[in-house]
């Protein structure tokens, strides 16, 4: 489904195409009863066109997604855990300029070849620590549970000056701990 | 096993932190030249910005710079505006007036153009070009490119009955600033002598304001009681050196 020349109606037709490609590998290793992981990697190129133009990025295409996982369980009711992403930043339409409209004063944004670019790449290592009682017939555990632990700066998305001249990567949550307590019967 | 609880504490601290970020420029500080507005005035009735078709305009821009003097270059061309889908100008018909003007060669940027007679009243006409501090803009059929210059539409309304549109003159006498006459501030001295402009104290905080008349603002043909009787006046501020 896109959207016609200067909006015309019926405003969208179902003349689109995309098209979807790639391969997953992956492997999972347990070294003892209590500790584990996994491994993944994903090659894939998603893609979009209107009829008559030629094949471009799809919006959220992610080419390249490398994932890790591993958990250890250290005694005593302690378990340790780790996560660890990295995938191929977003596509991204780059904005060349802007042209000033005088009658309105305002800047309209003058774009490039969609989804031409790309942010760069996204990393993330969570991490969780945790500790479970035996309480009768149930269980309670706390848990510290920390994403983003190094802080990393990806880029969600962009903010520019009224221009269009200058503009600021919007980075998602930086380190964000999060304490908490499960329990089960 | 059923879980039955799990309870949860977000330690949020000082990580969020949404909606504080300053802007990365000031739109009311110039710190290079920029385009704030244009006027028309159509030949032999200066007074009106609406031309009719068969009538001459001339459209000069504002451009407002840190510089006392600066040297523009710039090319700007005339066209009937295509209906728009979007934000977008673009010319519907060939361009009728154009003009290309090397750096420091106009002191200000400004378009002479002759609306065709047979165009619709109650069409557009689109003025698109760009204008380059410092630069020469190199002309490319109808589009107008440039190292480095800010691209610019303007889409003018042609004269239709029982709808005039005139230039808004502002006196003097009914701009006031931190409420005192603008016309009894001193002038300043040195370079800017005989500019016009105006030494005001140093201070945080200033005020500007501006009184009009109900007469200052052109009628508007109503088509019902729910449209405004008359214009609405846009009115912004701008430094160069301090907000």
């Amino acid at each position: 489904m896109i959207g016609t020349e200067n909006r015309e109606a019926p405003e969208f037709v179902n003349q689109g195409q995309g098209r979807v490609y790639g391969g997953e590998l992956s492997g999972e290793a347990h070294w003892s009863n209590n500790g584990f992981a996994y491994l993944a990697y994903t090659l894939s190129r998603s893609e979009r066109r209107r009829e008559g133009e030629a094949w471009r990025l799809f919006d959220q295409d992610q080419t390249h997604v490398l994932s890790l996982a591993a958990s250890q369980g250290l005694g005593g009711g302690f378990t340790v855990g780790m996560r660890f992403r990295l995938v191929s930043g977003n596509p991204v339409t780059p904005i060349s300029g802007a042209t000033y409209d005088v009658r309105t004063g305002v800047y309209l944004p003058n774009y490039g070849a969609t989804n031409s670019r790309r942010d760069p790449l996204f990393n993330q290592l969570d991490a969780r620590a945790e500790k479970e009682w035996q309480i009768g017939r149930g269980k309670l555990a706390a848990y510290v549970d920390v994403q983003n632990v190094y802080a990393a700066k990806n880029p969600e998305g962009y903010r520019y000056s009224f221009d269009y001249s200058k503009r600021e990567a919007v980075s998602g949550l930086s380190l964000f701990p999060n304490l908490g307590l499960r329990g089960e019967l | 096993m059923k879980k039955i609880a799990v309870w949860s504490l977000s330690l949020l601290g000082g990580w969020l932190c949404l909606g504080c970020d300053e802007p990365l420029k000031s739109v009311e500080l110039v710190t290079e030249p920029r385009v704030l507005a244009a006027r028309v005035e159509v030949t032999g009735d200066a007074g009106r910005a609406a031309p009719a078709p068969g009538e001459s305009a001339t459209v000069t821009f504002l451009v407002a710079s840190p510089e006392l003097s600066q040297s523009l270059g710039f090319a700007l061309a005339a066209c009937p505006a295509a209906v728009r889908a979007s934000a977008r100008s673009a010319c519907s018909g060939a361009v009728f007036s154009e003009i290309s003007s090397d750096d420091g060669q106009a002191a200000s940027p400004s378009l002479s153009l002759d609306v065709p007679a047979d165009l619709d009243p109650e069409g557009r006409v689109a003025v698109l070009g760009i204008i380059c501090p410092m630069a020469r803009p190199a002309r490319m059929a109808r589009a107008v490119t440039a190292r480095a210059g800010t691209p610019l539409q303007l889409e003018l309304e042609l004269r239709r009955d029982g709808d005039v549109n005139l230039n808004p003159e502002l006196q003097a006498d009914s701009i006031a600033f931190d409420d005192a006459a603008w016309a009894e501030l001193p002038a300043v001295d040195g370079d800017c002598t005989g500019l016009g402009f105006r030494r005001c104290p140093s201070a945080p905080r200033h005020s500007i304001s501006v009184q009009l008349d109900e007469s200052d603002r052109d009628a508007l043909p109503q088509t019902t009681q729910l449209d405004p009787a008359r214009e609405s006046l846009q009115l912004s501020h701008f430094a160069t050196a301090a907000i």
